[in-house]
């Protein structure tokens, strides 16, 4: 049980996806200009990221490794998460138009984010059981949810203040999240990765 | 060497064999979990003035929005003007255009005017009303209740008369705007100038004074911004227009004025609204009711051609029996 926790808090905030390990930056900066996207995304990635866990282990322990064909992982990976996901895309706009409006676009859209086949490989390269690789992708995904949920907040404070005009745009949205990778330094080194 | 042959081999055939599988399941879900309607069509509707005018050459404003998902120019709704392609363009995330509509077209909020003097009764103009802003019955005086009516001028050339005018919509006390919005200003400072304006220095007087326990300074940065809707998540209706922020104000901000201003467009936002709201649901009743009286029609005239069928039978039989 301390294991499961120690794997949830090391993804989320030691090891955070995005602001330790530099993945899954471009939805990070492309949809936190407003929290109501930057929600959805969030559960999209979680959602994503959990089910990717669980595709990647399947894949790796009923196929790859009987075939003795680990050096296909990376390209076998990324179709069938793609599948996997799309599949639950098609389902979930027919069962339930709701959670389809909330999730919309945006699971296609980190389908094939770098974020999720780190997940998947993440979890091969520390031979994780399932168990521990479902709760390595939730810990990887609220670490990027909340990262996600607070730089769109700080985005939407930064959409009133009056900022000098060389730093209007992108270069004030990357200062701060530089800034708030410093921040999350603070984690480093309480959890080996 | 064979071994890497081999190797090869299980890489092309497990991943051709992988994307196979993939692409067989991909391809029966979307039969399988086909969903009719396009949910976009829905929040382009929502941005539409809902006039039901035709005059971007469709029927009603939802039909306009479904050409305009499958990849119709987004720049034909006059009534809608400017302000409606760019919210439609956002929506879509694509760049906006300029309106197309003629030149001397003016943006001006119009709703017709039956001269009832004039009017004979027709009842053709009823017909042409697409969201039933106009009463009357046959041989008897019709008349517009203006604040149904969206403005769209199509009741004008069915008028056998020409007794129907487009006139600017009458003034209701809610849609009233301060001609002199620096009235409230004028009272503080006697000389009758006002001291120009400096930029905030974030000190949180207004805040401190405000007695509706708003965040003046927050208000203003969503004012100034363009953000109306961050500006009433704040409180702005909920201000009283005391001016206490304007009095304690070290860099002369005129708040008060900023608020005043900001709340009336925030209820001409919110009045358009409501008016293309009601407008739409009227159309959507309209239209329903259109098609049930067709139907009934329609089930009418096929019994009587089949009673007349039967007659003409019964006589051909009886024509056929004497001879």
């Amino acid at each position: 049980m301390t294991d499961l926790l120690l794997i949830i808090v090391s993804a989320a905030l030691v090891n955070n996806f995005v602001l330790v390990q530099f993945l899954g930056l471009c939805p990070f900066l492309g949809v936190s200009s407003r929290i109501d996207g930057a929600l959805g995304m969030s559960f999209a990635t979680t959602f994503v990221l959990t089910l990717s866990s669980v595709v990647a282990y399947l894949l790796q322990s009923l196929l790859l490794v009987p075939l003795d064909a680990m050096w296909l992982r990376t390209l076998a990976f990324i179709v069938a998460i793609a599948v996997a996901v799309q599949f639950t895309e098609l389902a979930v706009k027919k069962a339930s138009p709701l959670l389809h409006s909330v999730l919309g676009i945006y699971l296609p859209l980190i389908t094939t984010n770098c974020a999720v086949l780190g997940v998947a490989l993440l979890n091969t390269n520390r031979a994780h059981t399932l168990v521990e690789s479902v709760f390595y992708g939730i810990g990887a995904a609220s670490g990027f949810s909340l990262v996600l949920i607070l730089f769109a907040g700080v985005r939407e404070r930064l959409q009133l203040a009056d900022i000098p005009e060389t730093f209007q745009g992108p270069s004030i949205a990357l200062i701060t999240a530089g800034f708030m990778a410093l921040a999350f330094m603070g984690f480093s080194g309480m959890i080996r990765p | 060497m064979t071994e890497s042959i081999m190797s090869i081999g299980v890489g092309i055939l497990g991943l051709s064999a992988i994307g196979l599988i993939g692409g067989t399941v991909l391809h029966y879900a979307s039969k399988a979990f086909r969903v009719n309607g396009n949910p976009l069509v829905d929040s382009i509707d929502e941005l539409l003035p809902q006039t039901q005018c035709g005059q971007c050459g469709h029927p009603g404003c939802h039909p306009y929005a479904e050409a305009i998902a499958n990849g119709e120019a987004i720049n034909r709704c006059p009534p809608g003007g400017q302000a409606t392609v760019d919210r439609i363009a956002n929506l879509l995330g694509i760049d906006s255009l300029e309106l197309d509509a003629d030149e001397n077209i003016i943006e001006q909020d119009l709703v017709a005017l039956i001269i009832e003097e004039e009017c004979i009764g027709c009842t053709k103009c009823i017909q042409a009303c697409p969201v039933d802003a106009i009463v009357g019955s046959n041989k008897l005086m019709h008349t517009v209740i203006s604040s149904d009516c969206t403005g769209c001028d199509l009741c004008v050339d069915p008028c056998p008369v020409d007794c129907i005018e487009m006139v600017p919509r009458p003034k209701a006390p809610d849609s009233w705007v301060p001609e002199h919005p620096d009235l409230i200003s004028s009272d503080r400072f006697t000389k009758g100038e006002l001291p120009p304006e400096s930029p905030c220095i974030r000190c949180g007087a207004c805040a401190t004074v405000c007695p509706a326990h708003l965040q003046p300074q927050l208000m203003l940065f969503a004012l100034k911004a363009g953000a109306l809707n961050h500006a009433v998540h704040e409180g702005l209706t909920d201000c009283v227009e005391c001016a206490a922020c304007n009095a304690v104000c070290p860099s002369h901000i005129h708040l008060a004025e900023w608020f005043r201003l900001g709340r009336f467009q925030a209820e001409k936002v919110s009045a358009e609204k409501q008016l293309s709201l009601e407008a739409r649901e009227r159309f959507q009743t309209r239209n329903a009711r259109l098609k049930r009286i067709a139907a009934e029609q329609d089930l009418k005239r096929s019994v009587r051609r089949a009673k007349s069928g039967e007659a003409l039978e019964r006589a051909r039989k009886l024509r056929e029996a004497a001879s």
